[in-house]
């Protein structure tokens, strides 16, 4: 759906460096520096607001989103926003959007935020966040501006300003023309200034024919202008624009209880019983139907047709009794809870479904008492508070499972506690098995015998375990040369030659060979001298971190009672808000539905008293059969 | 009388209405979702709704604080930073591949066994990152290997593995698979990277 994404992608999107994820087709999409930040984008991407919203605070608070700290503020803006925490939005929209150089990221952020605001009655918040745009909005978010700026006015009442408001808006696109100057009408007649007010109606209500898209509103346009002529005691006004309204469409049943009216009003009753007796015979629930029930004996019995009119009201107070019982009974069913269970249905556990603000209840069930309150479940009160009422089933939910999990992290706590104390011993054992003083030590005393040897390029010494046999015969032999033959003497200084020859020719490679290997010494023992300290500290830092541990979990149970009992709380108090609003609108149909009984028996009791006043009673007029 | 008194019930039921239906029947698809609140509720009961709405508000932030805090710890209790080992898929651009799912072995033992939604599919396209494995490992040497599952160019079956040798440390280790795509021989690519 168009218009599924728009908030955090239009306003956290809207930042240069995400920009571009929005449109991933390009070969520079964007590069996540932080995973965390894509673990946050995986879990926004798939609608689940209250999960990237945790992911994100966690990121925070951890520290992990070096790299996309400015885009992941204003994400928290947007996911708060779309998780219906408005306020908290609005925040930080204000602190991160002031210091933001992209007017057009200031101007969408604003608009998203004043349609919530809008959406959920805050109206002044509404009104002050729509202050804030400073340019305009894309092409198609402008139209929708104009029209939410001045909607937000009209329901403040303050019809002039929205007037104002409108009128200024001096480029509205051909699709919004009809519905500004519907707003312009009905404005217009508010203020009292119906000449004005009905000359823009009947523009819209005149509004091509062939748009079969425009019809609904020509309809509506219709109906308000002629009931503004009628409210203006001009019924000859009245009805040509009530007879323009489609008789299958929304508004035909308004439209033909005026047209009635406006007959009546010229005292041509008979003219008025047509569109009336039509009414009579559709869906009782509307109030125009249910008017016309009224409206059709009262013009018999001004035509003098006594007994259809005592016939039609006696019928009337039959069906205004049984619609009252109905009514009642709806009344003490959503009392009793029922309505919310009923309207959400199994969905109601569902837990996978996006929470928040885009959510809406797109299918209404059809029993008594939604059919009763179909207005109602429209309205934007309704459908707000039922959405805070869904997202507390969530977070109920959601606490029973946390309640459930503390229970399993005291396991965890305790398993880790219980390994510990069992491999405390073995750990003990081997970390005193091991000196590392001493292998230090004894690295010292290696490399000082190498350097002595450097010092002294003692070659023999780094000779081989042969070549340094060899050497310590001939070293031997030397004290007795004295007394050897000349050839023996001479073998002898040759043997130590070629020994010494092959001792001072392999000396650098095998100086070189050392050294690397005390660098390798030097790196092992650096390694064991950490993983001794690794496996020590972690010994040591246990026992404080168990206790650290453990008091977090104590001091989130607390945490997770205490909201569990609020979030109930508040829970019950949605629904009876809830079944309070439906329960007022079906005792105001009801207290309707009172009174035009008691008008219906008043009459009837007139029409009696007439007839036994006639001492000589006449043939009852008919209009079906007098003649007349 | 009647028909005034009637005409003039009518009346402000339409004048009521008039300007609540307005927005419902805007052309615009965003509109058009968005039902009004009627110019005719009490004023009394919009307060009401806000005090309610304020105390939702208040008890989400909390909760959402709560979820937060439980989170942390639970990552801390089941995995220690000194042996956490996470593994991440992301995807980069993915013409080339639809994704069905990840078989992942760590030492040669199953570890993760995914098969993406289309929804989720749709969300690493988009940039998002997956968190498919968390879990502990000794330090030391250890063998990645991964198995992709999906659907390749000419939406042909595809199935390809990435295996990597790495070492694990004493601090936490992460290792991102990004499927991406390889221009020059239109096939996708598979890779592995290491995070510090």
């Amino acid at each position: 759906m168009a218009a599924r994404l728009p908030i955090v992608a239009a306003v956290a999107f809207a930042l240069p460096a995400v920009d571009a994820v929005a449109a991933r087709g390009d070969d520079d999409g964007i590069v996540v520096q932080d995973l965390a930040y894509g673990e946050v984008l995986f879990e926004f991407f798939q609608e689940d607001y209250f999960a990237a919203l945790t992911r994100l605070l966690a990121a925070q608070q951890r520290g992990e989103l070096e790299h996309h700290g400015a885009e992941a503020e204003l994400m928290l803006g947007g996911l708060y926003l779309s998780y219906g925490e408005h306020r908290l939005a609005g925040e930080i929209f204000e602190r991160v959007l002031a210091q933001s150089v992209d007017p057009a990221l200031n101007d969408r952020a604003w608009y998203f935020l004043a349609k919530i605001w809008h959406q959920r009655g805050y109206l002044p918040e509404a009104e002050a966040a729509l202050g804030r745009i400073i340019g305009e909005l894309p092409e198609e978010l402008e139209p929708e501006r104009q029209m939410l700026h001045a909607q937000v006015l009209m329901e403040q009442g303050r019809f002039a300003d929205a007037l104002t408001a409108l009128e200024a808006w001096r480029r509205p696109s051909d699709a919004w023309v009809g519905y500004a100057k519907y707003n312009i009408g009905v404005s217009l007649v508010r203020l009292g200034q119906v000449e004005a007010g009905a000359r823009v109606l009947d523009e819209v209500g005149q509004l091509d024919p062939e748009n079969p898209d425009l019809g609904a509103l020509r309809d509506k346009a219709n109906v308000a202008l002629g009931y503004a002529w009628l409210q203006a005691s001009r019924p000859v006004e009245a009805k040509p624009s009530l007879q323009r309204v489609r008789l299958n469409g929304p508004f035909s049943n308004k439209a033909l209880l005026g047209v009635g009216w406006s007959d009546a009003e010229g005292a041509d009753y008979r003219a008025a019983l047509a569109p009336w007796l039509a009414l009579r015979e559709r869906n009782l629930l509307d109030s125009a139907v249910q008017e016309s029930l009224l409206a059709v004996p009262y013009a018999y019995a001004q035509l003098g047709a006594d007994k259809q009119a005592a016939d039609h009201y006696v019928d009337a107070i039959e069906a205004f009794s049984s619609e009252i019982v109905r009514l009642t009974s709806s009344i003490e069913s959503i009392e009793q809870g029922e309505l919310i269970t009923e309207l959400l249905g199994e969905r109601e556990d569902a837990g996978t479904e996006a929470s928040g603000w885009y959510w809406r209840l797109e299918r209404i069930p059809d029993s008594v008492e939604s059919r009763y309150l179909y207005e109602l479940l429209a309205t934007n009160r309704f459908q707000e508070g039922l959405k805070n009422y869904r997202d507390l089933k969530q977070v109920n939910r959601n606490l029973s499972r946390w309640a459930e999990s503390l229970g399993a992290f005291d396991d965890i706590l305790d398993t880790r506690q219980r390994a510990y104390e069992q491999r405390l011993p073995t750990i003990d054992a081997s970390l005193s098995s091991v000196d590392l003083d001493a292998m230090a030590a004894r690295r010292v005393e290696l490399e000082s015998r190498l350097q002595a040897i450097e010092r002294s390029e003692d070659v023999v010494a780094l000779g081989t375990a042969k070549e340094q046999e060899l050497w310590g015969m001939l070293e031997a032999m030397e004290p007795h040369l004295a007394g050897a033959s000349a050839e023996q003497q001479e073998k002898h200084r040759f043997l130590r030659g070629l020994l010494l020859w092959d001792l001072r020719r392999d000396y650098k490679a095998r100086l070189w060979a050392e050294h690397k290997a005390l660098g390798d010494l030097d790196r092992q023992l650096r390694e064991a001298q950490r993983r001794h300290h690794q496996v020590s500290s972690s010994r040591d830092d246990w026992p404080e971190k168990f206790t650290a541990l453990t008091a977090r979990i104590e001091g989130l149970r607390p945490r997770v009672l205490g909201l569990q009992e609020s979030a109930q709380l508040a829970l019950n108090r949605q629904q009876e808000f809830l079944q309070d609003i439906a329960v007022e609108e079906l005792k105001a149909q009801r207290d309707r539905l009172n009174t035009y009984m008691v008008q219906a028996r008043f009459a009837l009791a007139s029409i009696y008293d007439r007839a036994g006043a006639r001492v000589d009673p006449q043939p009852q007029a008919s209009l079906s059969g007098s003649g007349e | 009388m009647v028909v005034k008194w009637i005409a003039s019930v009518s009346l402000a039921a339409i004048a009521a209405q008039g300007v609540a239906v307005i927005a419902q029947e805007a052309p615009v698809e965003t509109v058009a979702a968005v039902p009004e609140f009627r110019a005719d509720e009490g004023a009394e009961q919009r307060a009401e709704f806000r005090t309610l709405d304020e105390d939702v508000q208040d008890l989400k932030k909390q909760v959402l604080d709560l979820n937060r805090d439980l989170f942390l710890l639970e990552e801390e209790l089941l995995f220690p930073s000194n042996t956490q080992t996470a593994v991440f898929v992301s995807m980069d651009v993915g013409e080339f591949f639809g994704l069905d799912s990840v078989e992942l072995k760590i030492d040669d033992k199953d570890v993760a066994n995914y098969l993406y939604t289309e929804r989720e599919a749709d969300a690493l396209l988009k940039g998002g990152v997956q968190r498919l494995f968390i879990g502990n490992l000794k330090a030391g040497e250890h063998e990645l290997v991964a198995v992709f599952t999906g659907q390749g160019p000419h939406t042909r079956d595809y199935r390809r593995a990435a295996s990597l040798v790495f070492e694990k440390g004493i601090g936490p280790k992460y290792i991102e698979l990004t499927i991406s795509d390889r221009e020059v021989t239109q096939q996708p690519e598979f890779l592995v990277k290491e995070w510090e």
